[in-house]
């Protein structure tokens, strides 16, 4: 089963479309959706949740059509993780598990604080006094202690210190050993994405330019430096973005289809993205 | 629901703690002026509650919740019923405790005025709230001033009229009709804020 699944999904504004959207999480599995900031990573979070009306497609969530009176029941079952974590700033982490066990019938207080004793957050603390990272840990606390089968994080680790990004991916590593755990992960940090998803998606401007196993796409692209001259021989259909300078050419070539003579480097997940976002020759 | 009345609760006892004091200091004096204000401020309170939900971008995490919208608007009408009942309650309590002190006859007729009090402020609260979630609390407060203006302005001008239709009916059929016009006004008043709230969302 897929955990969360897109068909067509289109969202518009005026000036900015997104879609249509055709994405599947397979359950058990992790998946970075990445884009610059104004891709429409939020926009598709907030049509996956339902939290704001599609313009077409579909969107089915544990199973469950998003748009059934039977997705309340499913909201149960997901965590979700927003770039800021939007509790009223006065209450405190004990308000705040308080407020958590009236809203998830599944609510586990336990787990909620050993959660916060693990990220050593103070339980009397107004939650205007803590500090980003703090605020985000509250967040995923909540997010990890109603026994949810599906976590959405929407840049719950931007704006954190390595440290406590790493801490944070750890969590999510451990969550997702039960295989009915499933993780949508929307960041712009694309190492975080490269270190723990096993999908990784890539919007831009509104579109949806790949979703692809992390590691087919890690051995599908290879890096080529190379003469101008050199560049010019390869097959047209194999580059997929490429950089010239005076010194020569830096090319993201497909593997299957450059000469296997080709002295080939491996790549990584942020020059896969760079140059499948900017496309074409940069001079 | 219950989730989203205890985090109102929650931030009204800590933002608003010595209003809420007063509030139940006023509600036990005797006479009318300071129980009648704790109850029509226990009436504006959801739109305090509301005005903090705006400022923590609250909805946005509540729409990923599992609330309905139903639920979310609900939940401040259940809290103004809430408060705007509890200090009504508190209010009769000490004047039925200060009648048995003072070994005065039961006050069956200021117990009334006092569910009447109450019914009337949660006419402020059923056209406060729809204001607000249409116009966001800083818009809708003005608009909000300006409409109780006009109602004082059209009472004072139409109290004559007022005083000789309510001379004319018996206290417990006042009470009936205030009570019923109260309750099919919240409903109303309700499923106008509940609309307007989705079509807020998109």
């Amino acid at each position: 089963m897929n955990a969360i699944e897109l068909k067509g999904l289109v969202k518009e504004y005026p000036g900015f479309r997104l879609g249509g959207l055709d994405l599947a999480l397979p359950s058990g599995s992790i998946m970075g959706l990445v884009g610059e900031n104004g891709a429409g990573k939020s926009t598709t979070i907030k049509l996956i949740m339902n939290a704001i009306k599609r313009d077409a497609g579909s969107v089915s969530v544990l199973g469950v059509d998003n748009q059934s009176r039977a997705f309340s029941d499913i909201k149960e079952d997901i965590g979700v993780v927003l770039d800021e974590a939007y509790y009223p700033e006065v209450l405190n982490a004990h308000n705040v598990g308080r407020v958590m066990a009236n809203t998830y019938r599944r609510w586990e207080p336990d787990t909620y604080e050993n959660y916060l004793r693990q990220f050593a957050l103070p339980q009397d603390k107004a939650f205007r006094d803590y500090s980003r990272g703090m605020k985000m840990k509250l967040a995923i606390a909540v997010a990890l202690s109603h026994q949810a089968k599906l976590l959405i994080l929407d840049e719950a680790t931007s704006g954190l210190d390595p440290m406590v990004r790493d801490e944070i991916l750890d969590i999510f590593n451990e969550y997702t050993r039960q295989e009915d755990r499933s993780i949508l992960l929307s960041s712009h940090i694309v190492s975080d994405l490269e270190k723990i998803c096993d999908y990784i998606a890539f919007l831009h401007k509104g579109q949806l330019l790949l979703c692809e196993e992390k590691d087919r796409l890690l051995e599908e692209y290879a890096l080529v430096r190379l003469s101008r001259e050199r560049l010019a021989d390869l097959p047209e259909d194999s580059i997929v973005g490429k950089t010239c300078s005076e010194y020569g050419a830096r090319a993201l070539v497909l593997r299957s289809k450059v000469p296997y003579d080709l002295p080939l480097e491996h790549t990584n997940l942020e020059d896969i993205i760079l140059f499948l976002a900017k496309g074409g020759t940069q001079e | 629901m219950k989730g989203l009345v205890w985090k109102d609760i929650y931030t009204l006892l800590k933002q608003a703690k010595f209003i809420l004091l007063l509030m139940v200091l006023f509600a036990c004096l005797p006479g009318y002026s300071m129980s009648a204000f704790a109850i029509f401020y226990g009436a504006m309170l959801p739109i305090t509650a509301l005005a903090y939900d705006e400022r923590s971008k609250w909805d946005e995490l509540a729409a990923m919740m599992p609330y309905s919208v139903k639920e979310i608007v609900g939940s401040k009408y259940v809290l103004g019923l809430l408060l705007v009942g509890s200090i009504s309650a508190l209010s009769i309590a000490a004047r039925i405790v200060t009648g048995i002190i003072k070994a005065t006859p039961f006050d069956a007729e200021g117990i009334m005025s006092t569910v009447i009090l109450a019914c009337l402020s949660l006419v402020l609260l059923m056209v406060d709230l729809p204001l607000m979630f249409r116009l966001g609390v800083e818009k809708g407060r003005i608009i909000y001033i300006l409409l109780t203006c006009g109602g004082v302005v059209a009472g004072v001008s139409y109290s004559d009229h007022l005083v000789a239709a309510l001379d004319s009916m018996m206290v417990s059929t006042m009470l009936l009709i205030v009570l019923l016009v109260t309750a099919v006004g919240l409903g109303i008043s309700y499923c106008i804020s509940a609309h307007i709230y989705r079509v807020r969302r998109g």
